[in-house]
């Protein structure tokens, strides 16, 4: 059982330390995940918010058939869907633009760390918004191609496919820039 | 920075967390608080109706659906006739007098519970109609001398302006019409109503010979074998030396034979006829026989029929001369006659057979 499967545990028998414990270590990854379907930190954000108000209050049931990082990007995704189902496109003042920049690059530095892997982020930017989501969860998240399938409810063959497709296009741009990503 | 660490995120998750529950329990307690009401209410319902499905209450006709003693239609009517009485005109007096009369005499000497008589506060307070006393509407019984034939002596002495006014015409089927004894001329000569002496269906008076000075035309039994009330003829008043009364000088039993005694009235003050028969019709055992018809035949023609009444007491009156012929039978058209009745005396005359089934003892008594 990993950390977050533990932690989800105790917060179900009455300790909330345990679902801090769960926003302290999932929370940023999950809000630049969320990032790559909204394309506004802060509205990704918002909706990873949501996402832990959800287990906090209806508290589902967790059955351990996959790692709770993927159960919880799962229904991350499901409340992102719904939020741009509800509210599609947020559009973004031109002054929220440099904040917001700086922001990502901020959360971009205290998560991803490694100056390459945010070099290879910047490139997925420009990207379609599916190559993205499955490079974000390949390369960033480590999740294995069948965990990655899990979370965007896709068939294994379908998000390799996509995994495929979406590795070639950030090559592509990558290639623009003069930048040579070893695992690609 | 406008993004939230970690623990701000927490507490705001927390937070919206509360927020969630206590939603969740505000909504609870007012699903709870209603279903507990709506309970209440059909349980209520449910209750009220297995009672009345039970019939433990039933509603009590003497007490819902009637308006009080002193609220009638004919109280409603008096205190609108007397307005319209009022209301008509001042300047005529006489003839509004005369509409107000009855009432007002019916009204005279009572009062209602304020004390005030209901004309006054017929005019005082027109939007609520007082409580008036309206003798017409309910009679006291011992203001009838009908009534409780008992109290008859009391009745008498009660003047007449405090019974009722009788609009009950003189009975239409009388065969042979005869004068209708007016209110002055009773018997008694009191000022009992005569009219009214035949106002009740239901009490006694008739099954007494002592008090029924009437006679009886040809007139149709009722349903019940009882007779058909005519009105009172013109009546003498016996000599005082003379018994109402004759003791048969038979040696038939004669405890059925003596008539219901009246405290109030001895044979002095009886109303009788100048000519009269009377008797009881009995079986062979010495049952009396109710609804046997007599008839009595004068000069060939009939002079008076009468039916028994449960006591199987008849009485004729009203008829001129002798000997008379008296037919019995058991309906009328089948008669057993005994002719050529003695004038003057009393006497018992036996009948056998005047049914043709079966056997009858007819007494008859008979005077002039």
């Amino acid at each position: 059982m990993d950390n977050g499967a533990s932690s989800y545990r105790r917060f179900l028998d009455g300790d909330d330390k345990g679902f801090i414990e769960i926003i302290k270590d999932y929370k940023d990854g999950l809000i630049l995940y969320l990032n790559n379907y909204t394309d506004n930190i802060y509205t990704a954000e918002d909706i990873a918010e949501d996402t832990f108000v959800k287990i906090i209050t209806k508290k589902p049931r967790f059955s351990g058939k996959s790692s709770f990082k993927t159960w919880l990007f799962a229904i991350g995704r499901n409340c992102a869907l719904d939020y741009l189902r509800k509210h599609k496109a947020k559009e973004i003042s031109f002054d929220e633009l440099p904040e917001m920049k700086k922001d990502t690059e901020s959360l971009e530095a205290e998560y991803i760390k490694k100056e390459d892997h945010i070099i290879l982020h910047r490139a997925m930017e420009r990207l379609n918004p599916q190559y993205k989501q499955i490079l974000w969860l390949v390369y960033f998240e480590n999740f294995s191609n069948k965990e990655a399938a899990i979370v965007i409810k896709k068939s294994i063959h379908n998000t390799e496919t996509l995994l495929y497709r979406a590795k070639k296009s950030l090559k592509s741009e990558l290639d623009k820039e003069g930048y040579v990503y070893e695992k690609l | 920075m406008f993004m939230k660490n970690y623990k701000e995120m927490a507490d705001a998750v927390f937070a919206r967390r509360d927020e969630y529950v206590a939603g969740v329990k505000r909504k609870k307690k007012i699903a709870l608080s209603t279903g507990l009401s709506l309970c209440a209410i059909c349980l209520a319902t449910l209750g009220a109706i297995g009672i009345w499905k039970t019939g433990i209450v039933e509603p009590d006709p003497s007490i819902i659906g009637t308006r009080p003693d002193y609220f009638t239609e004919s109280t409603e009517q008096s205190v609108n006739h007397t307005l319209n009485s009022h209301a008509t005109s001042e300047g005529e007096q006489g003839s509004t007098a005369e509409q107000v009369t009855p009432n007002t005499q019916h009204n005279s000497g009572t009062t209602n519970v304020n004390g005030t008589t209901p004309t006054q506060n017929a005019t005082s307070n027109t939007e609520k109609p007082p409580k008036v006393t309206d003798p017409v509407e309910k009679p006291s019984k011992a203001t009838d001398p009908v009534e409780k034939p008992t109290d008859a002596t009391s009745a008498i002495d009660r003047p007449a302006t405090s019974t009722k006014p009788v609009t009950r015409p003189t009975v239409p089927v009388v065969s042979d019409p005869v004068e209708t004894m007016p209110a002055t001329e009773s018997p008694t000569g009191g000022n009992i109503d005569a009219t009214a002496v035949t106002d009740s269906t239901e009490n006694d008076f008739w099954d007494e010979p002592t008090m029924a000075p009437t006679q009886v035309p040809d007139v149709p039994p009722t349903s019940d074998g009882r007779p058909v009330k005519p009105t009172l003829p013109s009546v003498e008043i016996p000599s005082a030396t003379e018994p109402y009364y004759t003791e048969p000088c038979c040696t038939e039993p004669t405890e059925n034979l003596a008539p219901p005694t009246d405290p109030t009235m001895d044979a002095t003050d009886a109303p009788t006829a100048g000519n009269m028969v009377e008797g009881k019709v009995v079986d062979q055992y010495g049952n009396p026989v109710k609804g046997a018809v007599v008839k009595v035949f004068s000069g060939g023609e009939s002079a008076g029929t009468y039916i028994t009444d449960s006591n199987g007491y008849y009485f004729i009156s009203g008829f001129e001369d002798h000997p008379l012929n008296l037919g019995f039978g058991a309906d009328e058209g089948n008669y057993v006659s005994i002719s050529n009745l003695p004038s003057g005396y009393s006497n018992i005359y036996t009948a056998k057979n005047f049914t043709g089934s079966y056997n009858y003892i007819v007494l008859v008594c008979s005077k002039d």
